[in-house]
């Protein structure tokens, strides 16, 4: 499983910790069970695994957040346009607008993130 | 566990047999477009066969008769070879597993067949085990996996690490959906893994898995259970297919291609929706269409027929119609007659009938004689051959009438008789037990025990033969009885002969050699193979002779004793044994006590066997395992030094601190009538100089 991907499921387990953190690993297996329906072992298993992927981590007991929601999602698309396009955004663009036109205001808006920039 | 592997073969054999018919109307029903559920149907027919060992006789049966014989065992044959002798020509060539080794335990038998029987019946289990193991470990993987998941709506769940949806569970059946599966695929996915739940076939599923494991080796089987799968998505889809309607089926057939592509499948135990080929699915989903009434009536004709003619087995006798409903397996010792008639009947029957190697020798003994020596006085009587389970053995045809199964009792005199039976494996006494009984070894090297005691004025003897077996006779005390009965019934305890399988022992009729003393000795000489116990043996491209060296003494009451002279010769040409060089020739043993000689045409599987004081020769698969060979021979530099004829001699040793002395033959001019044997300082010649004469033997 790559670093910065999440399954469905994961995901899932993912945003609980996002809203709730810093959280303990009791309140995480509570809500864990209530949301998801599952067993305390699961939820450690899943937690361990997400840890090991550094986006939380488990400080004796505590549920902290390493990478919160919005950084992690900007290093995943970071990520997926480096694999996808060899790190080339006009290329991604491209590639995103070949099929369809974007709308002025699209437009605007990507003008200004470029602006922002300068 | 051989007899279940053996039984297991059987199974295998014939439902494969069962599974090529049902790939043959498989095939028929796809040419008429019937309806997949109708094939997967047929899958349940094998896979009875598979596991059932218990199945009906019909005349219906499409089977071939011949696989009965499967079941049979040797005594089926023994009988049916002493009703009618030519009938042991037709050996039928399925059974080449040949699945009747009789010897009680391998360890005692001669037979390379049962042993290898038994390696592989090893080798089965394990394997057996080690698949079903691999595919529990599998599941536990799959399983651990599952864990998380999260719940949809009741048994549906999502999970993120598997790569296909599936069912798995066969009392509490839950469905499994890859998380990234789209909205719109999903509840195509979802009906179609609600079918299998609603028609078990998960249950159904994990059943053939388990039977195909086990007969692991039957490529047919995989292929059963392969073909099977792929019926039961299809006939899944279509029963989809009519919840849906027609105009859905490109959708669903779209579903279905996505999932399949560039995923893994899952093998074994799970259902998996992208399962089975996805082409022919998505062809099978595309052309479904109202299948038509007369496809149907069709389809069912064709399975009631299959099911007719494939779950049963031929009928055993053709003119006892209320044998239709007996069972097949256990009628092989209760109607012997039966069996043996169905057997009989193969020779018409099948085309497939193998001839055996008849060599000119190897004539069967139309009525079997059994000759021995007593008080110096040879005896022929007529005998029988009577056919136990997994033995033969001779009973004279006067003065004995038979009691029971196993036992005879001589007509003469009501305090004689002679008992066979078997032991079972661990109730075998060991002499010490018997020696708790009275009873003393009789120190007859030949057997692994006999032994005898008196009691009540009656002698008894136990023999223990070929691990299993158990020889038992009687007689009055006395010296009188002693030669009489007593050398009797140890010649005819004698004659006992383990079946290890229908072909590989075989009783020889000997011819004598013909001989004249002017013929001249082989190019290599005369061979002495055994010198001791008072007796020589040696051959030579004009037979082999056994001679006696005793001189005085009693004869006939001591096994170990035999009168002055020839006392056995057996023409070696007659069973292509007489070449002493080249590749053809014949290496000539004997057992350390000079009791058998083997005799083993180098290029051959067999060997014959003389046995010294029964004067008979069998025939057996080759093997020297275990035997205790005669091996006291000399160097032959030391023999040529002395004036021997051949390479071959005896070294004795010298008693009391004397020094070695030598056993060998000799002959001045290198003609029969002047072979002497020489042993130290004694000088016997072998045939007797009388122009033109010839040996008869008894």
């Amino acid at each position: 499983m790559e670093k910065y991907s999440l399954g469905n499921v994961e995901s899932r387990f993912a945003d609980i910790v996002w809203e709730h953190a810093p959280l303990t690993t009791g309140e995480l297996i509570k809500l864990c069970e209530k949301e998801l329906g599952w067993k305390r072992t699961t939820t450690y298993t899943v937690l361990k695994k997400l840890s090991e992927r550094g986006i939380f981590q488990n400080q004796e007991g505590t549920v902290v957040v390493l990478i919160n929601k919005e950084e992690f999602y900007a290093r995943q698309s970071e990520h997926y346009v480096e694999r996808s396009f060899g790190g080339s955004l006009p290329g991604f663009l491209a590639a995103f607008t070949s099929r369809r036109s974007l709308s002025d205001k699209e437009i605007r808006e990507i003008q200004d993130i470029i602006n922002r920039k300068q | 566990m051989e007899k279940i592997f053996i039984e297991l073969l059987n199974m295998s054999f014939q439902a494969g047999i069962v599974v090529c018919f049902i790939l043959l109307a498989r095939w028929v029903f796809s040419l008429c477009r019937v309806p997949k559920k109708y094939s997967y149907f047929l899958w349940l027919i094998p896979f009875v066969r598979f596991i059932c060992p218990v199945s009906l006789q019909s005349v219906f049966s499409l089977l071939p008769k011949k696989t009965e014989a499967f079941y049979e065992t040797t005594s089926v044959w023994l009988e049916q070879g002493a009703q009618n002798p030519q009938t042991w020509d037709n050996v039928p060539v399925l059974n080449q597993i040949n699945l009747s080794s009789l010897a009680p335990t391998p360890q005692y038998s001669a037979d390379p067949l049962q042993i290898l029987t038994a390696i592989c019946s090893y080798i089965w289990v394990l394997v057996a085990i080690a698949l079903v193991g691999y595919s529990l470990c599998r599941l536990f993987l799959l399983k651990r996996k599952l864990r998380m998941s999260i719940c949809l709506r009741e048994n549906i769940y999502l999970a993120d690490e598997i790569d296909t949806p599936f069912v798995i569970g066969l009392i509490k059946p839950r469905i499994y959906l890859p998380s990234d599966l789209e909205e719109k695929e999903l509840e195509y996915v979802i009906l179609h893994e609600q079918t299998h739940i609603r028609r078990h076939d998960a249950v159904i599923k994990a059943a053939a898995f388990l039977i195909t494991l086990v007969h692991w080796f039957n490529p047919l089987s995989w292929a059963a259970f392969l073909c099977m799968g792929n019926d039961m998505e299809m006939s899944c889809d279509e029963a989809v297919m009519r919840a849906l309607g027609q105009e859905k089926g490109a959708a669903y057939a779209g579903a279905l291609l996505r999932l399949s592509v560039g995923r893994h499948r899952l093998q074994g135990i799970a259902l998996a929706f992208g399962e089975g080929n996805t082409k022919g699915r998505v062809k099978n989903i595309m052309k479904y269409k109202k299948p038509l009434m007369i496809t149907g009536v069709f389809a069912l004709l064709v399975i009631a027929a299959l099911i007719l003619g494939l779950l049963t087995d031929p009928l055993s006798g053709g003119n006892e119609p209320e044998q239709e409903t007996s069972v097949v397996m256990n009628d092989t010792q209760s109607q012997p007659e039966t069996t043996a008639a169905a057997a009989g009947e193969e020779e018409t029957t099948s085309a497939t009938v193998k001839k055996t190697e008849t060599a000119a020798s190897e004539k069967e003994t139309e009525s079997p004689v059994i000759s021995y020596m007593a008080e110096g006085i040879p005896v022929e009587e007529p005998a029988e051959m009577f056919t136990g389970e997994g033995y033969v053995i001779l009973i004279p045809l006067e003065g004995w009438k038979q009691e029971k199964a196993e036992s005879w009792v001589s007509t003469v005199n009501d305090r004689v008789g002679i008992q066979i039976s078997h032991y079972d494996s661990k109730d075998i006494p060991t002499e010490k037990e018997l020696a708790e009984e009275g009873f003393a070894s009789v120190g007859d090297a030949a057997l692994p025990l006999h032994v005898s005691r008196t009691r009540d004025g009656i002698c008894e003897h136990i023999l223990h033969c070929a691990g299993a077996w158990r020889i038992y006779y009687y007689y009055p005390e006395g010296a009188e009885y002693e030669e009489g009965f007593g050398t009797l019934l140890r010649v005819i305890a004698a004659t006992f002969t383990p079946m290890s399988s229908d072909e590989t022992i075989s009783r020889i009729e000997i011819t004598a050699p013909q001989i004249s003393p002017d013929m001249l000795l082989g190019v290599e000489g005369t061979l002495l193979d055994y010198a001791g116990n008072n007796r020589i043996i040696f051959h030579d491209y004009y037979g082999l002779f056994v001679f006696s060296l005793n001189t005085g003494g009693i004869v006939g009451i001591n096994r170990t004793e035999l009168p002055y002279g020839i006392v056995g010769a057996v023409d070696l040409a007659a069973i292509g044994c007489q070449d002493t060089q080249g590749s053809n020739s014949c290496d000539v043993r004997v057992s350390k006590d000079g009791s058998n000689v083997y005799l083993h045409p180098m290029e051959k599987d067999y060997m014959y066997v003389y046995e010294v004081y029964t004067q008979t020769l069998t025939k057996k698969s080759y093997s020297l395992d275990g035997i205790e060979l005669f091996d006291s021979y000399a160097e032959p530099e030391e023999l040529f030094k002395l004036g021997a004829c051949s390479w071959r001699g005896v070294r004795f040793k010298g008693q009391n601190g004397n020094p070695d002395y030598y056993g060998y033959l000799t002959s001045s001019d290198y003609r029969l009538g002047s072979l002497c044997y020489v042993e130290d300082d004694m000088v016997f010649q072998l045939f007797k100089e009388s122009a033109g004469q010839t040996l008869r033997m008894p």
